[in-house]
């Protein structure tokens, strides 16, 4: 499809636009939660107007196909979070539950334990 | 110096997570890390470069690539990249998949700084995991 030479090709990652990295599903995750132009744009400052026409476009063509996609992307990430999260150590899930200073303590006193983990191993005596 | 390269579809949430690292709570610990945010033009990069481009580039140059990447498995999608040319040293990248959060909610916005901050710091035992999630 065309709009003011603005084009969505396939190059072997899903339709996006032509010359720019930002793919319809980029775009489409904030159209489909009601998300504006202007918000999008805040997001994607290298979106012009003119791309966001015609990938709205290209959206009112294809929603159906698109909103199924949309929901696969949503499952792999979760069936990926769910397998790195069990993991544990680095990889878990931070609590959500915690002030902004504890969050900082607990990082500096990681960095210090790391700092003596690592001269420690330097100067084993 | 670890760099955290932010991709096209998430310029402006790395500009928000930048800044918050930038606050003076977390400014000391960003700054003891030596971790910065660069965008595609800023690291020297086409912004319209294919993911396998990308992804060659970050493990080039060290650098972390921050995405909110929603491709599917095809051929020259990030995922199918990650899964040809990732071995056990490379460099995995963060990916943001609820990225809108970031905006709306403070306390998810503290959560990734933090996640990213301690990636950065466990930088040896994050090798060759692929794709990492924040927060």
């Amino acid at each position: 499809m065309q709009t003011n030479t603005i084009r969505i090709v396939d190059v072997g990652r899903g339709p996006q636009i032509e010359g720019h990295r930002l793919t319809v599903m980029d775009v489409f995750y904030y159209l489909h939660r009601g998300y504006d132009f202007a918000f999008i744009h805040q997001v994607m400052p290298s979106l012009t107007p003119e791309q966001f026409d015609t990938v709205v476009e290209y959206v009112n063509e294809h929603r159906g196909e698109l909103v199924e996609r949309d929901g696969r992307v949503e499952e792999f990430h979760k069936r990926g979070m769910e397998a790195q999260r069990a993991r544990g150590g680095v990889f878990a899930e931070n609590d959500e539950n915690v002030t902004t200073e504890e969050r900082v303590a607990r990082l500096k006193e990681k960095m210090k334990h790391k700092l003596t983990e690592k001269n420690g191993a330097r100067h084993p005596d | 110096m670890p760099v955290i390269l932010i991709d096209a579809n998430i310029e402006g949430h790395g500009m928000h997570i930048w800044m918050r690292m930038q606050t003076v709570q977390w400014r000391d610990r960003t700054t003891a890390l030596e971790v910065t945010l660069q965008t595609f033009r800023e690291a020297g990069l086409n912004p319209a470069s294919p993911d396998d481009v990308v992804w060659r580039f970050c493990q080039a140059h060290g650098h972390y690539l921050l995405t909110s990447n929603r491709n599917e498995e095809s051929e020259h999608s990030l995922e199918a990249t990650l899964r040809r040319e990732g071995t056990p040293t490379s460099l995995p990248v963060f990916t943001l998949p609820l990225p809108d959060r970031v905006y709306y909610e403070p306390a998810f916005l503290e959560r990734v700084v933090e996640k990213l901050l301690d990636y950065v710091l466990f930088a040896d035992n994050i090798r060759g995991t692929g794709r990492l999630y924040l927060p």
